[in-house]
């Protein structure tokens, strides 16, 4: 009997560590904690004061005699589990540029103390587990209150923590999710606010794009998660008012377990002009090796979220890259001709990761040695854009409260009032702490030559479009 | 009632645990008033776990059927939640999530108690998949979304809601473990077909116990679920809230209702710290000290303190405590 229970609690055991592994507890390679560059001068370097905001100043009055050695900075993000791809790749980087160079030019600037103060970056891995992300959000909020509160990795995360950072008054960015339901979300908790693009501004895009070109029907695979549901939900009904065709649709498991030919099968014999794949890159990138390997080449050829990475092409076509992505569409967009902004922050950031070399680590968390740098061309404008604002409300109206952190309702005031000069917008201004679609650089882009132009139908367009698709690459 | 009187004050012992109990659960309500804002949240998970993994071994613990439909039950709790959250006061959303898990439990007991073994096993784990992706269905279909949103309650509320969980739930399995039904349990763990030979009816009496065991871990499901603020199917039926509280109820002793809460102290406490303190080898070290306690305590933590008080008593002559 004995040895029974002991044997069921073993395989209990292992199987437990199995399903914290898959679901992403596991410690996978590399730590979660981003130890902060060393404070070099403690906060004791004299700085000029930045330029001057292009709107109302926030009244902070003077504390230059405050003791303040570091800027608290915190976030749970996702260092483990499904959401750690977009961690590593997409919001990780601009995170660790913006503080890396900031430490190394003495800190960041407080307006009311008159002096660079740097800032002292830690990390929690929450394992893309979302009852431990608010748990331990909840902690860092109480226990350590930081005077930067970073968001969390994914929409789903985004709304579990917003009332929890309003409810500690807390001031915070996020470009890590979208979703039309967080509008309604942000009036609820106005100390929160959002810069990337989704559906509200990008399915219009597309669809003013189809009625261009002449697309008469469409195919679509979408995820089963809040993605698919939400961009789909919107976009059927508005291609079905301009007369579009649905031919067909079905959904695609986010945890697996999908044919990537059945589905280009049913795509195909559908007839439809149009084939939408709103999925994440791990359905994405299966789905269009089977569209590859069957020939499937539709007139129009859309995915979702990844299409955008500068990695996709290397995936589905190794050597070749970004040249066999010729003719194919993603979400959001902007290249190094949408701006000089855009195009200085874009040289900037890859000089500065080839140059750190660690860009992209393996899975045992050493560099990978080819020290290629990715790109997203939807979303690093607005990741970074995210840093800036940080920057410009701490540097125009930073103020310590009597307990020593960074007061964040003058944040939140001078944020509503005052324009950012960013990446995405050198006049971007919240609109019920969201953007509205003038803030972008675009909404949907297409690959050309190895570029993502965009095309939206308007003149952030950056090059005419190529339709109908040309053929897939032979190999 | 005599049940009652037996269970709390037939002896020395029952009374000292009686008040023991009652202390603690005073002291428990006050608590939340000496530590950071962040305590009640704390213990608010330690106390969910604590009752998941004591409602698990009052089922499966007497009577030998591992169950791993936790994450159904604590799901269900969480969607109902969701769903009349926004227009009920909390303790009525939990009485129905405790309701609805209830009827869950009896309705699937009713179909697959007479299944034993492994494929009962089996079963359990399949009901939170099934849930987790027949819930998904009907919101893609019926309001092309996934997940809802969750009206978020202030942390001590929330404690105070699953204290009083914890604490109803406590006293009332202790009398049943000392009731015929309780005996009727050990009966069918010990022996099925001889408890039926005796006169039990155990397809029945396994159905009750596992809707009465699925009851609070709903109620502490629609408590938890203000704190994350957004609930989906993936959230709600995970299925790790399947395997924790066998963990914890092994970790801590399954031959007494004090050893799950012990493991679940225990067990939550070192996660929460060894997720926070050494992220990076968390799972290496949480592993290896939950396979060693299994291996050098296989009656868990309760049971190794209990042993050593016993032997104490018996001068160290007296034979070891009955096996788990």
């Amino acid at each position: 009997m004995n040895l029974k229970k002991k044997s069921l609690a073993l395989i209990l055991a292992l199987a437990t560590v199995l399903v914290f592994a898959l679901s992403g507890c596991g410690g996978g390679g590399g730590s979660s904690t981003d130890t902060p560059a060393a404070p070099a001068d403690n906060g004791s370097a004299t700085a000029e004061a930045p330029p001057a905001a292009s709107g109302e100043l926030v009244e902070t009055g003077s504390q230059s005699d405050a003791t303040k050695d570091a800027l608290i900075v915190r976030g749970v993000r996702s260092s483990t589990g499904t959401n750690a791809i977009f961690e590593q790749t997409a919001f990780g980087p601009q995170y660790k540029m913006w503080i890396d160079e900031l430490n190394a030019d003495g800190g960041l600037y407080v307006k009311s103390l008159d002096r660079k103060v740097p800032l002292d970056l830690k990390v929690y891995d929450d394992g893309s587990d979302l009852a431990k992300t608010t748990q331990l959000f909840e902690q860092i909020c109480v226990d350590e209150k930081p005077d930067i509160l970073l968001p969390p990795v994914s929409t789903e995360a985004l709304f579990a923590c917003t009332p929890i950072a309003q409810k500690y008054g807390y001031y915070m960015i996020a470009g890590e999710g979208g979703a039309k339901e967080l509008e309604q979300y942000l009036d609820q908790n106005p100390n929160i606010f959002s810069v990337l693009g989704y559906s509200e501004t990008q399915v219009p895009a597309f669809v003013k794009f189809a009625e261009e070109v002449g697309i008469t029907s469409v195919y679509c695979a979408y995820i089963d998660a809040l993605h698919g549901t939400e961009y789909w939900g919107a976009t059927k009904p508005a291609l079905e008012e301009i007369g579009i065709e649905i031919k067909g649709e079905q959904s695609v498991p986010l945890t697996g377990g999908f044919d990537g030919d059945a589905i280009i099968n049913a795509a195909k014999q559908s007839g439809a002009d149009a084939f939408l794949v709103y999925t994440y890159p791990d359905q994405g990138i299966p789905i269009a090796l089977s569209a590859i390997k069957l020939g499937y080449n539709p007139d129009l050829y859309l995915m979702g979220p990844g299409g955008s990475y500068d990695f996709i092409g290397g995936a589905l076509f190794g050597a070749l890259g970004n040249a066999g992505m010729e003719g194919v569409f993603g979400w959001g967009g902007w290249n190094e001709k949408s701006s000089d902004r855009a195009k200085e922050y874009s040289e900037h950031f890859r000089n500065y990761w080839i140059e750190k070399g660690d860009f992209w680590l393996n899975a045992d968390g050493s560099p990978n040695p080819d020290g290629t740098v990715f790109q997203d061309w939807w979303g690093h404008a607005s990741y970074y854009s995210v840093c800036e604002i940080y920057q410009q409300a701490i540097e125009n109206a930073g103020s310590l409260t009597d307990d020593g952190q960074l007061d964040q309702e003058l944040l939140v005031q001078y944020t509503k009032e005052n324009e950012f000069d960013t990446v995405l917008n050198e006049h971007l201004r919240f609109t019920n702490n969201i953007l509205t679609d003038e803030m972008y650089l675009g909404n949907i882009g297409q690959w050309q030559n190895g570029i993502f132009e965009v095309m939206d139908v308007d003149d952030r367009r950056t090059a005419d479009p190529i339709y109908p698709k040309p053929a897939w690459p032979s190999n | 009632m005599e049940l009652l009187k037996r269970s709390f004050f037939g002896g020395k012992a029952a009374k000292i645990q009686f008040f023991a109990i009652i202390i603690a659960i005073v002291v428990l309500f006050f608590v939340p008033n000496f530590g950071s804002a962040y305590l009640p949240l704390f213990l608010a998970w330690v106390i969910t776990y604590a009752v998941m993994s004591l409602a698990w071994t009052l089922f499966s613990g007497k009577t030998g059927y591992v169950s791993l439909a936790s994450a159904a039950f604590y799901g269900t709790g969480m969607y109902v939640q969701a769903a009349l959250g926004s227009n009920l006061p909390i303790v009525v959303s939990m009485i129905i999530a405790a309701a609805a898990s209830f009827g869950v439990a009896f309705g699937i007991g009713l179909v697959t108690l007479r299944l034993r073994g492994v494929y009962f096993t089996i079963f359990t784990f399949g009901l939170s998949l099934f849930l987790n992706k027949f819930i998904h269905w009907y919101e893609v279909k019926f309001f092309h979304t996934k997940g809802h949103m969750v009206l978020a309650y202030d942390n001590l509320t929330v404690y105070y809601c699953v204290l009083v969980v914890f604490a109803i739930f406590l006293l009332v399995v202790i009398p049943m473990n000392k009731s015929r039904f309780g005996l009727a349990l050990d009966c069918i763990g010990q022996n099925e077909d001889s408890a039926q030979h005796v006169g039990v009816n155990t397809t029945m009496t396994k159905v009750l116990a596992f809707a009465v065991s699925a009851a609070p871990v709903g109620a502490v499901g629609a408590a938890m679920a203000t704190t994350i603020g957004y609930v989906d199917p993936d959230i709600a039926f995970k299925l790790l809230a399947s395997f924790m509280p066998v963990l914890m109820a092994i970790f801590g002793g399954t031959h007494s209702v004090y050893g799950p809460i012990v493991g679940a102290i225990v067990f939550y406490s070192l996660q929460d710290y060894l997720l926070r303190e050494l992220p990076g080898a968390y799972m290496i070290i949480f592993g290896c000290v939950m396979v060693a306690v299994i291996l050098l305590m296989p009656k868990g933590i309760f049971g190794v303190i209990d042993t050593i008080i016993a032997r104490r008593k018996r001068g160290f002559d007296g034979e070891v405590i009955g096996d788990v």
